[in-house]
């Protein structure tokens, strides 16, 4: 079996294809992190005061919190005096049209493969493309607004729609939920905010491409999306970043709220960059999301994780009206030296809740790939439902893959149901495959594709083909 | 008192007290022993809300209430019959008790019932008789597969420990009888703590079946922490048999150990029906290769007890198969805790272990908690754990009631079927018979 395990060295030594970056010229505030940054971040974003209060009140908490150390991944301690918190491309005009953009922006976004205009036509989506910190081109705005949905950045929706993100930022991630989500409170410097009104079903699959550029620059996004009731709205969320050695830091926090009878589906294509063999470098992905269904709304997550040194990612869903539904549906994969520990948690309030936990995870290399979930059933949550699947792959044998599943049950009529199951690619299923004259690798490609279909059938159609290349690029070796 | 006095725990406070209560014919090679473990334990402390292997057992009651060391001076004023009163009948005539953590039979006439050559002392006997092969065997088994650095139960255990029993079956000795081991509380004193520990050395090719039975005379409350080390070799055949029928107000904390050589097959069945706080927690490792261990537990628990069935299992070398299976039935404010953690190490191919929990919960205010981990590092290896929590299945009541079943009788046949998957892996008859009428007993309460 030599050839196989060259053949599945070769799949763990992939470069990262994705690497470049582009030098523009940025507006940047200096390294460090103290209250004067934070006041002078606000007062760049020309922020009401409600939110610097906000920001220095998370701030504050930050200083007494501890970075948490339950999670299975190992890395250097975080230097945040070291961080850039606000940089964005110094040109900063007000657009209307792609001609207006910067063309080393555009070139940025042909080398992705994101080109603004084709995506536009082609795809019917609209983009709001952050680069680095700050919206640059929101496109599809105007058919947006005539359905009456807002997707904006947030800094716009801050300054337009001070009731709205007063009412819901920090609603479901409160600014002291966990070390990072206090950060980010603190320092977020842009990210996406959508607001479907009631009984209105978004027209689009609303889109943002993430991209870190800046040197140094930690990506602090916020994400707030409300649906209003009986609406229903599908938002994309995809990424790369740029080559480099110094390790970056990425603190998110995304918020869904579902009101009554309201539909999220929240997808996300992670690739960031993930270090060299040696795991030097990479991505620190440490995100905390979460959603809040009501009565009847439904709460949907979908993730494909392929880059990031670490990843530490729980997107969760509180369940807390009657007949909500929350799921959980993941693909993480681990290469090299990455780490990865994610998973979910269900929380049950209401009374006939359900959840769907799908979650697969691929090891390669010298990688370790966790996943940790938690489905708690409160005491009134009459008959609850929840069904957990965490598969683990293993490529090689220097990686691990691991599961921490927790379940709480405080209601006798909950029918809890989890299963995981940890297996290789099987000697005879590789063997099958060849004597009928499949490649070892297009064989291995496609018993991973198919381990992971449950999830990636889950994905819109214009992501399901971008993952299934991710898929292909993270496990793709040189042979054949 | 002073405020500082009435701060410091009792186990600090009494471990002074050790030497006149456990008697004074203990060596100084033992005193070496405790007095490390002590520290150890001191350093530890007792796990706080926040450790994560403690996350849903709260002992902090161990801390508040005052318990006392028990005293060896108790055992005699327990009679036979006193002593005999919680045997099950027809399990072994290889029968013995401990009271309060002492071994109280006269062991002679039980070594009379034995093999050639296998040896049943204590160790306080080796060190009284200058059993030099005995005293080898312990210094190089004791301790060593259930070490107190980093681990508060074994190093409470150790400091504390009134007598230790050592099994020792050599080499193609068969025992075919079970050994019979019922730790007694007596409540004789209040809030009695009392350690057991025992050390189990089954040589290559033997077979030993142990039976730990925990029971208590009165319904005072008190404190048992237990440790068994089990070293069993290659191609022996070992199964332990554990029984938690304490009264209301007990806690107890046992803890297992085991080695395992090449061939050998171990089974672990533990099952829990009285107690107020049970946390057995068993941590078999398989250290030859094509081993077998089997993990098996039921507990039915009602009122306001708590069960934490905690296991560790850990596969260090390849082509080793295991198999876990714990089931739980939780009625009335009772409390259910299974956190099963499976360990593949890198060297450890070809493995196949498959863990599984069931819970039913009975009432509205019965409480499961479940935490099944797979920890792998190994490619080639099979793995799957299951776990699932619900409430007995309306369409199958239906049914048997549709054929004129009483509802109550309905629910008894279901969950006795439901223990039964469990129950049926014990392998001796007697305990068997008496543990499946335990858990008819505990349900139609």
């Amino acid at each position: 079996m030599t050839s196989d395990t060259e053949t599945l060295e070769n799949f763990t030594q992939q470069e990262y294809k994705y690497g470049f970056t582009v030098d523009i010229e940025a507006d940047e505030l200096p390294v460090g992190l103290n209250e004067e940054i934070i006041a002078a971040l606000s007062a760049k974003k020309d922020e009401p005061k409600f939110m610097l209060d906000w920001r220095l009140k998370a701030y504050r908490k930050w200083l007494e919190m501890k970075s948490p150390t339950w999670a299975f991944v190992d890395f250097e301690e975080i230097d945040y005096q070291s961080i850039k918190y606000y940089s964005a491309p110094k040109k900063k005009p007000e657009l209307k049209s792609l001609d207006q953009v910067d063309p080393k922006l555009l070139e940025t976004y042909e080398r992705l493969g994101i080109p603004l205009e084709e995506q536009k036509r082609l795809a019917g989506v609209a983009v709001d493309a952050v680069f680095d910190s700050v919206s640059i081109a929101t496109t599809y705005k105007e058919e947006l607004k005539n359905a009456g949905v807002i997707f904006c950045s947030i800094s716009e929706a801050i300054k337009e729609h001070p009731e709205l993100v007063k009412k819901y930022l920090g609603s479901v991630v409160p600014y002291t939920d966990n070390y990072f989500a206090t950060l980010n409170s603190a320092v977020f410097s842009d990210g996406t905010f959508v607001y479907v009104p009631k009984g209105v079903k978004c027209p689009l699959e609303l889109s943002t491409y993430f991209r870190i550029n800046a040197q140094n620059t930690g990506q602090f996004e916020r994400t707030l999306i409300i649906a209003d009731e009986d609406s229903s709205v599908s938002y994309l969320e995809g990424c790369t970043a740029p080559m480099r050695d110094e390790n970056q830091l990425h603190a998110a926090v995304v918020e869904l709220v579902a009101l009554k009878g309201a539909q999220i589906k929240y997808s996300t294509i992670q690739n960031w960059y993930p270090g060299d063999k040696e795991g030097k470098g990479g991505i620190y992905n440490f995100v905390t999301k979460r959603g809040v269904a009501e009565e009847n709304a439904k709460i949907s997550w979908t993730q494909v994780e392929t880059g990031s040194a670490i990843t530490w990612k729980y997107p969760s869903c509180i369940l807390k009206g009657d007949n909500s539904v929350g799921e959980f549906y993941s693909v993480a994969i681990t290469n090299n030296k990455q780490q990865a520990d994610t998973g979910t948690k269900m929380i049950h309030i209401g009374k006939n809740t359900k959840s769907t936990i799908i979650s697969k995870g691929i090891s390669a290399g010298n990688a370790q790939n966790s996943y940790r979930g938690l489905v708690k059933v409160l005491r009134g949550a009459d008959n609850a439902r929840n069904f957990s699947q965490c598969d683990s792959m293993l490529m090689g044998d220097r990686c691990g893959a691991h599961t921490f599943p927790y379940i709480e049950v405080d209601n006798p009529t909950a029918q809890i149901e989890h299963e995981a199951t940890t297996s290789k690619i099987g000697e005879d299923q590789l063997f099958y495959c060849n004597q009928r004259g499949i490649s070892t690798e297009d064989a291995i490609g496609m018993i991973v594709h198919g381990f992971c279909k449950e999830v990636l059938n889950e994905l819109p159609m214009e992501f399901a083909l971008e993952a299934r290349q991710l898929l292909a690029i993270s496990l793709e070796g040189s042979v054949g | 008192m002073t405020q500082q006095e009435s701060e410091t725990p009792w186990y600090e406070s009494s471990f002074e007290l050790l030497e006149t209560l456990v008697g004074d014919d203990q060596s100084a090679e033992i005193e070496a022993i405790r007095t490390k473990a002590h520290q150890d334990f001191l350093k530890i402390g007792l796990p706080k809300s926040k450790t994560e292997d403690w996350k849903y057992t709260d002992i902090r009651e161990l801390r508040t209430r005052q318990f006392s060391l028990a005293d060896k001076g108790v055992v005699s004023q327990v009679d036979d019959a006193a002593r005999k009163s919680k045997t099950i009948a027809d399990i072994s005539e290889l029968s013995l008790q401990t009271v309060d953590g002492f071994v109280a039979n006269n062991l002679d006439a039980l070594r009379a019932l034995l093999p050639k050559g296998v040896i049943l002392s204590t160790l306080r006997e080796a060190f009284a008789n200058r059993d030099s092969g005995l005293l080898e065997l312990y210094r190089e088994h004791f301790g060593q597969i259930a070490t107190t650095e980093n681990d508060f139960v074994v190093a409470f255990n150790t400091s504390f420990f009134q007598d230790v029993l050592i099994v020792h079956v050599p080499a193609g000795a068969q025992v075919e009888q079970p050994l019979y081991i019922q730790h007694i509380a007596s409540g004789l004193q209040q809030s009695t703590a009392t350690f057991p520990r025992i050390l189990c050395v089954v040589e290559a090719g033997a077979k030993l079946a142990l039976v730990e039975h925990f029971a208590t005379l009165t319904s005072e409350g008190g404190f048992t922490a237990s440790v068994t080390e089990l070293v069993v070799g290659d191609n022996a055949e070992v199964s332990h048999y554990q029984l938690g029928l304490e009264s209301d107000d007990h806690i107890r904390i046992s803890r297992l150990a085991s080695k395992q050589g090449r061939d050998a097959r171990v089974r672990f069945h533990s099952s829990t029906f009285g107690g107020q706080l049970v946390r057995n927690e068993v941590c078999p490792t398989l250290t030859g290769v094509n081993g077998f261990t089997g993990l098996y537990g039921i507990s039915v628990l009602s009122g306001n007890q708590h069960v934490d069935n905690h296991t560790v299992l850990d596969h260090s070398v390849p082509h080793c198969e295991s198999d876990e299976r714990y089931k739980g039935i939780y009625d009335g404010k009772s409390e259910g805790v299974f956190c099963g953690t499976i360990i593949v190490r890198e060297d450890a191919q070809k493995t196949n272990a498959i863990q599984n929990n069931a819970a039913v919960l009975l009432s509205d205010r019965a409480t499961v908690n479940t935490k099944p981990q797979l920890k792998i590092w190994a490619d080639d290896v099979k793995c799957t754990h299951g776990a699932t929590v619900g409430q007995l299945d309306q369409v199958q009541l239906f049914y048997l009631r549709s054929r004129g079943i009483g509802e109550k009788d309905a629910r008894n046949l279901l969950l006795r079927a439901f223990a039964g998957e469990v129950t049926q892996e014990i392998e001796l008859d007697a305990l068997r018979s008496a543990i499946e009428q335990m858990v008819v007993d505990k349900l139609s309460l």
